[in-house]
């Protein structure tokens, strides 16, 4: 049976990890020991970029904004043909776009081998707590503001809702989502700490788990 | 002020003497009307989907001219829409008398609450498997909605009277609704009645 149409319940678990270090550091990480090329979508100042093999990589990046090799509005579909790069990588992005399944569904088709998608998780402890305390989110990026910014949040992104997101679309557009790394937050419990504490079966729920990393291969 | 009546009681009562056409954007089932029975308004229903009078989608400027209707009521219609700022005006722009909205105070205590228990808001701000259209896309909180009206009324010369509606559907609301807490934490939903000056 064709992986695009096999029930979301049947695709193996992915490999979930923790991680200490940023989301940059952890992708890069990811991608150490293969080559192509790579296309950074929602790229900003190319931090990414820098962290790469240039080498083993030709690094592209895409922004909504020009002074990027692409520029690419995710909220429509996107004028590039089929599996057009080797990876792509969207880190923090999907959250911003209105049409998060259409842009999900752009990106593993413009990909080749390896999509890779950092979503952050809203519904962390230390989120939670500045919530009910201060009524805001930590971040500014679900402000209603009296005038229209553009750079939101559009999606209120929940870990077990990122997940079944994840899982549900990975599945549909033919990628096998291979690996989940989970980075955690930091600002209340050490992450040295927060990954013992996890590893005690505690803390599993993504009470701690700032973003989610997910890896996706095409078969 | 702070009430217990709810949303469509206010309504109902501030355009009691009032005569003309009243239209209900985002209407639905037309719970409003219900509450019109005694009113000599003429009532009309608009919304995004078919079946009613008119179908105006917010995100767009409408097709009408200014100063169509007496009264424009807009009940928890606007944190549906991404162009909020626009979409307001534009309710103002085709207001006569008075243009009533509504949104929830989605930083009340009863959410946050929820919040840090489930880690989950309500079920509008779902991020599902699969598109779905009928979503809050803003997150609506006591002191910036009150901001953001209190802008936009300024730069379209209008007066303005806030309600704060301590009705909820939430399991702690009817306690939270009698504490001794200020209305950012105690209001469920904030009622706008927006009066458009003479001039």
């Amino acid at each position: 049976m064709a992986s695009s149409s096999r029930p979301v319940s049947d695709q193996p678990r992915p490999l979930k990890t923790y991680s200490r270090k940023d989301k940059y550091t952890i992708v890069a990480d990811l991608l150490r020991g293969k080559t192509g090329t790579l296309l950074d979508v929602g790229a900003r100042d190319r931090v990414l970029g820098r962290l790469l093999d240039p080498h083993a990589f030709t690094y592209y990046s895409a922004d909504l904004s020009p002074g990027h090799d692409y520029q690419l509005n995710l909220e429509e579909k996107l004028p590039l043909p089929d599996h057009s790069f080797d990876f792509v990588v969207a880190l923090d992005v999907l959250e911003h776009v209105e049409h998060i399944h259409l842009a999900f569904q752009e990106l593993a088709r413009i990909t080749r081998k390896c999509l890779i998608i950092v979503l952050p998780n809203i519904a962390t402890l230390p989120r939670r707590w500045s919530f009910l305390w201060r009524g805001n989110l930590g971040t500014g990026k679900y402000d209603l503001l009296t005038e229209h910014q553009g750079d939101r949040h559009r999606w209120l992104t929940v870990y077990p809702e990122i997940n079944a997101f994840v899982n549900a679309n990975s599945a549909q557009a033919g990628l096998n989502l291979d690996r989940v790394v989970e980075e955690l937050e930091s600002s209340i419990i050490p992450r040295r700490i927060a990954i013992r504490l996890i590893s005690f079966g505690l803390f599993r729920n993504g009470l701690l788990t700032g973003r989610c990393i997910y890896v996706m291969t095409r078969k | 002020m702070f009430t217990w009546a709810s949303k469509y009681q206010i309504v109902a009562e501030c355009i009691a003497n009032m005569s003309g056409i009243l239209v209900d954007v985002g209407a639905r089932d037309r719970v409003l009307r219900q509450h019109l029975q005694a009113s000599k308004l003429q009532y009309l229903s608009s919304d995004i989907v078919p079946g009613h009078d008119f179908r105006w989608d917010l995100e767009k400027p409408l097709d009408v001219p200014d100063n169509s209707f007496e009264v424009v009521v807009a009940l928890d219609v606007l944190e549906h829409i991404e162009r909020i700022h626009d979409a307001f005006r534009e309710l103002i722009r085709i207001t006569k008398e008075k243009l009533f909205v509504s949104f929830p105070n989605m930083t009340c205590l009863s959410f946050r609450l929820h919040f840090f228990r489930y880690g989950q808001l309500s079920g509008k701000y779902t991020l599902p498997t699969v598109p779905q259209d009928d979503r809050h896309r803003w997150l609506t909180s006591y002191p910036q909605v009150c901001t953001f009206v209190q802008h936009v009324v300024q730069t379209a010369r209008c007066d303005v009277q806030r309600y704060d509606i301590l009705q909820g559907y939430s399991r702690w609301q009817p306690l939270i609704s009698y504490l001794p807490l200020p209305a950012a934490l105690r209001t469920y939903t904030i009622l706008f009645e927006i009066t458009k000056s003479a001039a």
